[in-house]
């Protein structure tokens, strides 16, 4: 108690001192709290796309794993429905939806195929509206109709401006079936989606059976897409799905080649992702020890100067009888009754600061157009806050304050009583 | 005795030895057979890839060197889907989307219905010898036949294969095999052509198959099942309007 009555009174006799100390930990903290709310809203966000297009697992055959790039279409899964069953019936799978992802050469009708590249989405209507979300990102026209489903086109925004191309145009696509041959087809553009992604906004959505027969596979897939309650878990769900997938019943099912195996994968065990992760984990990394390590020096200069002004008095006070480990107790108190107010400020502003931009967001424009087409990054980046991003910048600066004034407070212990005396004479 | 063996001998060393043939001999063969006026044939393609079987029926038209025309008449998905060759250009009709293509660019070098022939391949008909420098690298029996084995280098860029081997069928005058190399001397094709049949003294195979030799396990064969040369084809065959007819 005695240690906390010194170390208020420490704080309130060089209040521009201890305002220095406390401007230092605010603002650490509430650039932790703004930078932790970025990196949440530009990789957790990242995750998340990556996670709903890729699916948190997919099951393909090992050789179209292997040899992806090349766009092996031969190498599908030939009869989906059995283990479309199969995987549904499994604990913690939500949905299971098969998808054909084929690259084609694109034009407006009347127009001369040969200079678009893009790529066919085709899988159920369901996936695109509840995976995607892509009824709610529709900027004109509007939803498949039921009727005609089949023979229509939802194109993506910066496509749509590439090819020239309206709602009620009609869009040829060249692309070719599993055995190489040319495979052509026409559709109706019913509706423009703007998703603020560069990978979506690149791409036309059509119904899976357009796919299927583009590709010639009547009743198979490429991939299919398994998700659960949260991508976050897609390793475990993996391990279930690999399992259910290894017997030879399963195999049988699918018409598959003698000696073909199938595998699951998880969305964050696949490249790009797996390298991009990594990436993201030591941006994060670097962005917060930047900050932490400011504030810490900031601290660390404070203290510091507090310990030479007071170098007499501790002399007293260790005359006095107070032991080392007092003094130092003394310092580290001061620092941290400083921090806990400069850190709640500071939390308190970058959260409220974090909660007003999020509804702004940064719009990366024409430089969007720069990152690959396989990434599903947002155009418009967003941060992101919660709670606990608060609660640990808050921490983190008390931390950085017990980091920042231990060294000073350990100086000050080895002050010998007789010179600092000696010394304020 | 004596007179008989003398008789025999004088008519075996009085016969001339059989000497080899210059390179431009062989290849002026080849060409009489191989190039045509018109031509007017059935065919059936069928392409084996990846353990895959898949056979197409077409219709074609020739007039001589530089215009070519194919109607696919099986199966029902590419019913319809023609294609026309006019000079050094070939335009596609694509039928599910009513629209003639040209194929261009790198859709050249691809297989002509995911075929080991590619499009480039089907432009190339003119005679050899407008095309290719060769010499003679000697005899061989190849597949059962007496062979000259011929060495082929393009006159100029703009071929497909800068380099191609051939085996040219001593009795009949038409290539029995042939190897097609890359600038970089890796051997991208072979062609191997069986079957020959006389057509009123122009000897021509009625098989021909490619491998691709990039492509492991990939076959094509293309078996002529009516052929008919020297006949009239309609003009309108050789028209853009004759695609979206």
């Amino acid at each position: 108690m005695l240690i906390i009555r010194l170390a208020l009174r420490n704080a309130s006799r060089n209040t521009r001192r201890t305002a220095l100390t406390m401007l230092t930990v605010l603002l650490g903290t509430m650039l932790l709290t703004l930078g932790m709310s970025w990196v949440e809203g530009i990789f957790g966000s990242f995750q998340i796309e990556a996670a709903r297009s890729t699916g948190h697992v997919r099951v393909v055959t090992q050789t179209f794993a292997e040899r992806e790039m090349l766009q092996p279409l031969h190498e599908n899964l030939p009869v989906t429905a059995g283990l479309e069953d199969t995987l549904r019936a499994l604990p913690g799978v939500t949905e299971v939806h098969p998808r054909l992802n084929l690259g084609v050469l694109a034009a407006k009708d009347g127009e001369e195929l040969g200079e678009t590249v893009s790529m066919v989405v085709a899988a159920p209507l369901a996936f695109h509206r509840q995976i995607l979300g892509l009824d709610q990102r529709i900027a004109q026209g509007g939803w498949f109709s039921a009727e005609d489903f089949g023979k229509e086109a939802l194109v993506g925004r910066a496509l749509a401006s590439e090819l020239g191309l309206g709602v009620g145009d009609r869009l040829i696509v060249l692309g070719r079936t599993q055995d190489g041959s040319m495979s052509d087809l026409l559709f109706q553009v019913v509706g423009i989606t703007d998703t603020g992604n560069t990978l979506y906004d690149r791409q036309i959505f059509v119904d899976l059976e357009r796919g299927r027969w583009i590709a010639d596979i009547p009743e198979g897939a490429l991939e299919l897409l398994v998700y659960g309650e949260d991508h976050k878990e897609a390793t475990e769900l993996q391990a279930v799905v690999q399992q259910a997938i290894s017997g030879p019943e399963v195999l049988a099912s699918l018409s598959l080649p003698e000696g073909a195996g199938l595998v699951a994968q998880a969305w964050n065990q696949r490249e790009p992702w797996t390298s991009a992760l990594v990436l993201v984990d030591a941006i994060a990394a670097i962005i917060v020890g930047c900050i932490v390590f400011i504030t810490a020096l900031g601290v660390l200069n404070t203290m510091l100067m507090s310990v030479l002004e007071r170098t007499g008095e501790i002399g007293v006070l260790r005359a006095m009888g107070l032991s080392t480990l007092g003094v130092v107790a003394l310092f580290v108190v001061e620092a941290l009754l400083i921090s806990i107010v400069g850190g709640a400020l500071g939390s308190g502003i970058g959260s409220v600061l974090s909660i007003a931009l999020e509804g702004v967001g940064l719009d990366l424009g024409g430089a969007a157009r720069n990152l690959p087409d396989t990434m599903p990054v947002n155009r418009i980046l967003h941060p992101i806050w919660a709670p606990s991003q608060a609660l640990k910048s808050f921490l983190l600066g008390l931390s950085v304050a017990l980091v920042g004034s231990s060294s000073p407070a350990l100086r000050a212990a080895q002050i010998q009583p007789v010179q600092a005396m000696r010394a304020r004479r | 005795m004596k007179t008989l063996l003398l008789l025999l001998l004088s008519i075996v060393f009085a016969m001339p030895a059989q000497a080899a043939p210059t390179a431009a001999e062989v290849l002026a063969t080849v060409d009489k057979n191989m190039t045509f006026e018109s031509r007017k044939t059935t065919v059936t393609m069928t392409v084996t890839k990846n353990g895959r079987v898949k056979t197409y029926q077409m219709e074609s038209f020739g007039r001589g060197a530089d215009e070519g025309a194919v109607e696919f008449l099986a199966p029902a998905r590419d019913k319809g889907t023609r294609m026309l060759k006019k000079g050094g250009e070939l335009w596609m009709f694509l039928p599910h989307v009513e629209k003639v293509q040209k194929i261009s660019g790198h859709m050249l070098r691809q297989g002509l219905m995911g075929s080991d022939f590619s499009y480039e391949d089907m432009l190339e008909t003119a005679a050899l010898s407008g095309r290719y420098d060769a010499k003679v690298l000697g005899e061989e029996v190849k597949d059962g036949r007496k062979t000259w084995k011929l060495e082929m280098t393009a006159k100029s860029a703009d071929v497909s294969y800068p380099k191609r081997v051939s085996w040219i069928d001593q009795e009949y005058g038409v290539p029995v095999r042939e190897e097609l190399y890359a600038v970089s001397g890796m051997l991208l094709k072979v062609f191997t052509f069986t079957e020959v049949k006389d057509f009123d003294g122009r000897k021509f195979p009625t098989v021909f198959k490619a491998e691709d030799q990039v492509q492991q396990g990939s076959l094509t064969e293309l078996r002529f099942d009516s052929l008919e040369f020297t006949v009239a084809v309609p003009e309108e065959v050789f028209n853009l309007r004759w695609l979206e007819r």
